[in-house]
């Protein structure tokens, strides 16, 4: 199997965000759209309820519920808005688009393994070591990529970040918190992956 | 002081424009300063839950005015 | 419609690159995880070393224009990227890997793709029955 050098890779991972936030305007990280699909289930919402809102509407909107809220008396002579960070509401992306993106990264693997020439889809992994480690029983492999698969989703979601949104973007802005995320889910990798040579 | 500001403060996206303006500024005194565990978006937060754009932190929602009634 | 195509570009661009670099093979993982082979760890870590300067330059030239994410530490940061490694070692994948592994037909990530999800929704759960801590955002995606 042939991969891109070490230095192709990174120009490829640090160019992924970099062209997400050109086309797309948006954050990069990809556990946050996962986020966003289950909560889109556990409590579906519709696009009137998030309206977009541009920075006149949005502090009209605001100055109209703080009349409510709190009385006209409250209310002086709008500020003069800064035009160098203009405040506006965007509108939340659609599910749709959290399932385009996924589709899209799956359609990327696949275009890869079309052009290697080796894509044979089968039901398993196409890894030597994972069939050495746990292919003694039919149900061994399958119930570790399931528990794998629930620890990575948890634990995403309560560190708040992936490998994308952690480790790429949070620590190349020095964020404490994606430096420590980041530093717990390499180390535990190791740890783990150092563990299961004793299953070889 | 500082011991009872909202710890969202600094990702809210609502904080910006309550500080940006005089009017709004009944906000930042009654919740992001003071009662943040009353606000109704820090409540939602905390319950693991999705924070609306829209959502004031005294429960209401913001509502869109357009410019024309018609439609 | 434009917004449509965008996303399902950066994906694939994305997922396409994974794959390349080998990210999406349990094997090349699990050799980084160990230290036998280092490639994509130092691919890793030079891509952040390329993304601190182009951060800042775009915050610097293109104020406003993404709203980035901020971070902030909290009671889950350690306990659930701890949680996450241990996932990642033993499925071979994080949250993008699982699909470029069901696309490149190693279909036995749709277990892991599953538990992701499963997974996310069980934190969800959790935080909203039990354990209430405060985040430090209001944001979650």
């Amino acid at each position: 199997m042939h991969y891109l050098a070490f230095w192709q890779s990174a120009l490829v991972l640090a160019a992924v965000p970099l062209v997400q936030w050109l086309w797309l305007r948006r954050s990069f990280g990809v556990s946050g759209r996962y986020t966003a699909l289950v909560d889109e289930l556990r409590s579906p919402r519709s696009a009137e309820d998030e309206p977009e809102m541009n920075e006149a509407e949005l502090i009209a909107a605001m100055r109209a519920a703080t009349a409510e809220a709190f009385g006209e008396s409250v209310l002086e002579a709008p500020a003069a808005p800064d035009p160098a960070a203009p405040v506006v509401l965007r509108a939340a992306d659609p599910a749709y688009m959290h399932w385009l993106f996924f589709g899209g990264i799956a359609a990327g693997g696949l275009v890869s393994a079309l052009a290697r020439g080796n894509w044979t889809p089968t039901f398993g992994l196409h890894s030597e070591l994972f069939a050495r480690m746990f292919g003694a029983s039919p149900v061994l492999g399958p119930l570790v990529l399931v528990g794998g698969g629930v620890l990575v989703g948890f634990g995403t979601r309560m560190a708040g970040g992936c490998t994308s949104g952690h480790g790429l973007c949070g620590v190349s802005q020095f964020q404490r918190g994606s430096l420590l995320a980041t530093l717990a889910f390499f180390g535990t990798g190791v740890v783990t992956s150092f563990a299961l040579r004793g299953l070889l | 002081m500082a011991s009872q500001d909202c710890p969202h403060m600094g990702t809210c996206p609502m904080y910006p424009v309550i500080k940006l303006s005089g009017s709004l500024k009944v906000w930042q005194t009654r919740y992001c300063q003071a009662a943040y565990a009353e606000c109704a978006r820090h409540k939602l937060s905390v319950a693991g839950q999705r924070v609306p754009q829209t959502l004031m932190p005294n429960g209401a929602y913001l509502k869109l005015a357009r410019a024309s009634s018609a439609e | 419609m434009k917004a449509a195509l965008s996303t399902l570009a950066v994906g694939l661009l994305f997922g396409l690159g994974l794959s390349c670099i080998g990210f999406s093979s349990w094997d090349e993982v699990h050799r980084m995880f160990v230290f036998a082979d280092l490639r994509m760890l130092l691919a890793f870590m030079l891509a952040v070393v390329v993304l601190v300067p182009a951060t800042a330059a775009w915050k610097r030239w293109m104020p406003g224009r993404v709203k980035f994410r901020t971070r902030p530490t909290h009671k889950g940061t350690l306990l659930g990227g701890a949680l996450f490694g241990v996932g990642w070692a033993l499925s071979g994948a994080c949250p993008a890997i699982a699909l470029v592994q069901v696309g490149e037909g190693q279909l036995a990530a749709l277990l892991t793709l599953g538990g992701i999800f499963a997974g996310n929704w069980l934190y969800a759960a959790v935080q909203q029955r039990y354990l209430h801590w405060d985040t430090g955002s209001c944001i979650d995606e």
